[in-house]
C-alpha cells in the first residue's frame, strides 16, 4: 500500500535539468516511480521536416550543449551513407579528435556534478578548471566553447595547423596529468564510496535485459561500444581499451568515466602523432533526391542513433535517439526500494541529458494551439 | 520477437507514410538491423513488446503520444510523457494530407 505520492520537480534545487518525477512511498521507502518529461521541449523531429540538408545539418548542431560534437558527427555519418561517400583520412582523423575532446569535457563535467550531488563543492570547482583546458582547444579548433558546429557534409569546418597541435599538446597533458589524482580521491575517499558503492546497481543480467548502453552499460561489466562493434571515424586506426567495472553500482560508473577520460586522451595523442598529411574538402552543397538510410556514433553518454529519410530534396523523416532516452526505463525500477534521498545520487549516476532527448513538438501557450511551422521558425530558429 | 530475444533493441521508430504507418524496430545484430511492420492508419494498433524487451516502454509510449498508436500490453501507455495532460488536439507528428 502507498502512504503518499510526492513530485520531485520540475523545478528542484537537487535536479539541474526539468523533469517530474513522482514517487509513491512507504514510509522512506519508493515503491513506486514515475517519469513525466516534456518541460524543454524543443520541437527538433517536427522542425526538420521539408528542410534542407544543409539546413538540418544546421538545427541538430543546437540539439545538445554537451553532446554538441556526437549529433552533428552522426547526423553527417547517415548522409555520407546515403551520398556513398567516404571522407578524406584528414577529414576523419579531425572528426575523430573532436568527438574525443567531446567526451574529456563531458566526462570530466559529469564527474564534477556526480560528486557536487553528494556535497563535495570543491572536486567539482576543481573538475571544471580542467574541464576548461579541453573548453580552450575545442574553441581553438572550431571557434566555439558550446555549439561546436565543425561538422560539414564530406568535410570539416577547419584544418587542423601545426600551431594547433602544440596546443593541443600542451593541454592535454595538463588534464593527464591532473586527473589520475582525482581518480584515486574517487576510489579511496570513505565518505565518496558510503554515499556511492551498492547505490543503485544494476546487474549484469539486468543490463542486458533492458538493452543498456555506454558508460552505464560498461560498468555493469557488458561489452558494449560503437566504437569498438561498429567503427566508424578513424576509430578502427587507433588502439584503445574498452573501459569495464563489474559492480554495476554508481561507483562504477564513476570509476568507467574516469577511467575513460584517460583513455580518450591516449586517442587523441595517437590522433596527433598519425594524422595524415594532405587538405581538407571545402565545403559543397549537399543535394540528395531521396533516400532513407540510419547511423550510430558512441556519445558521452552512449550510442547516439539517427535515422533520416529524405523525399524530393528534403528531409521527410528524423528520428533521433539520443542515449539518455534508452536508460529511462531503467531509471524507475531502480528507485525502487530505495531512500529518497538516494534519488538524486542514482539520477547523477545515469548522467541523463533532458536537452538531447526532448525534442519533439509541444507549444503549448495560454490558448493551447500549436504554432506553424512559420511561426516556429520566427520565434525559435 | 521472441527470437530475438537476446539481441539488443536500439530504438523504435515510426513514420507516417499517407495510408498507413511504418513501426521501424531497430536492432543490433552485427551492425543494425532494421524490421519493418506496416499499420493501418484506420485502426492503429499493435501488440507491445515490452514483456520481451523492457527499454520498449519508453518508445512505444513517446510513439503513442505523437502518433496515436496504440500499443496493446504496455501497462502506462496512457500516462502522457511529452505531451500535456489535457492535450486534446491531432497527434503532432501525424502527416496532412497537404505536408
Amino acid at each position: 500500500m502507498h502512504d503518499y505520492t510526492i513530485p520531485i520537480g520540475p523545478h528542484h534545487p537537487a535536479i539541474d535539468e526539468p523533469a517530474c518525477l513522482r514517487v509513491s512511498l512507504d514510509g522512506n521507502y519508493i515503491v513506486d516511480a514515475n517519469i513525466r518529461l516534456g518541460y524543454a521541449h524543443k520541437g527538433i523531429e517536427k522542425l526538420l521536416e521539408g528542410k534542407r540538408i544543409d539546413q538540418g545539418l544546421h538545427i541538430v548542431d543546437h540539439i545538445c550543449g554537451i553532446c554538441s560534437v556526437a549529433h552533428p558527427s552522426c547526423y553527417v555519418m547517415v548522409i555520407e551513407k546515403m551520398l556513398n561517400y567516404k571522407p578524406p583520412e584528414r577529414v576523419n582523423y579531425i572528426r575523430t579528435l573532436l568527438s574525443e575532446l567531446g567526451r574529456i569535457q563531458s566526462h570530466i563535467f559529469w564527474s564534477g556534478f556526480m560528486l557536487h550531488e553528494i556535497g563535495f563543492e570543491t572536486m567539482l570547482a576543481y573538475f571544471l578548471r580542467e574541464r576548461e583546458y579541453a573548453l580552450e582547444i575545442l574553441e581553438r579548433l572550431t571557434g566555439n566553447r558550446s555549439h561546436f558546429a565543425a561538422h560539414k557534409v564530406r568535410t570539416v569546418k577547419n584544418d587542423v595547423t601545426e600551431e594547433d597541435v602544440r596546443f593541443i599538446q600542451n593541454k592535454i597533458k595538463i588534464i593527464e596529468k591532473k586527473i589520475p589524482s582525482y581518480m584515486k580521491i574517487a576510489k579511496k575517499d570513505k565518505v565518496i564510496r558510503a554515499r556511492l558503492v551498492d547505490v543503485g546497481t544494476i546487474r549484469r543480467q539486468d543490463a542486458e535485459k533492458y538493452s543498456l548502453i555506454g558508460p552505464i552499460a560498461r560498468g555493469s561489466g557488458l561489452r558494449v561500444d560503437v566504437r569498438k562493434d561498429d567503427p566508424y571515424e578513424a576509430y578502427d586506426e587507433v588502439d584503445f581499451d574498452m573501459m569495464l567495472e563489474w559492480s554495476g553500482d554508481a561507483h562504477a560508473r564513476m570509476m568507467v568515466r574516469l577511467r575513460e577520460i584517460m583513455e580518450s586522451i591516449r586517442i587523441v595523442k595517437q590522433i596527433l602523432k598519425n594524422m595524415p598529411d594532405g587538405k581538407i574538402p571545402p565545403i559543397s552543397p549537399v543535394i540528395i533526391e531521396e533516400g532513407m538510410e540510419v547511423g550510430r556514433v558512441e556519445a558521452p553518454r552512449g550510442e547516439n542513433f539517427h535515422m533520416i529519410k529524405i523525399k524530393d530534396k528534403r528531409i521527410d523523416r528524423a528520428r533521433i535517439r539520443p542515449p539518455t532516452f534508452n536508460f529511462m526505463s531503467i531509471f524507475t525500477k531502480l528507485l525502487e526500494g530505495r531512500e529518497v534521498g538516494d534519488v538524486p545520487v542514482i539520477l547523477a549516476s545515469l548522467d541523463p541529458c533532458f536537452a538531447c532527448m526532448e525534442r519533439v513538438i509541444v507549444i503549448k501557450d495560454g490558448k493551447r494551439e500549436v504554432l506553424t511551422e512559420d511561426d516556429f521558425r520566427r520565434k525559435y530558429v | 520477437m521472441e527470437k530475438l530475444k537476446d539481441s539488443r533493441l536500439i530504438t523504435i521508430s515510426a513514420l507516417d507514410s499517407r495510408g498507413c504507418y511504418h513501426l521501424l524496430y531497430h536492432f543490433d545484430i552485427n551492425g543494425i538491423k532494421t524490421f519493418k511492420v506496416l499499420i493501418p492508419e484506420k485502426k492503429p494498433v499493435i501488440q507491445s513488446i515490452v514483456d520481451i524487451f523492457p527499454s520498449a516502454e519508453f518508445y512505444e509510449r513517446e510513439i503513442h503520444d505523437f502518433f496515436d498508436i496504440e500499443f496493446k500490453g504496455n501497462p502506462r501507455l496512457h500516462d502522457k510523457m511529452f505531451l500535456p495532460d489535457d492535450w486534446e488536439g491531432r497527434a503532432p507528428l501525424k502527416k496532412d494530407k497537404t505536408d
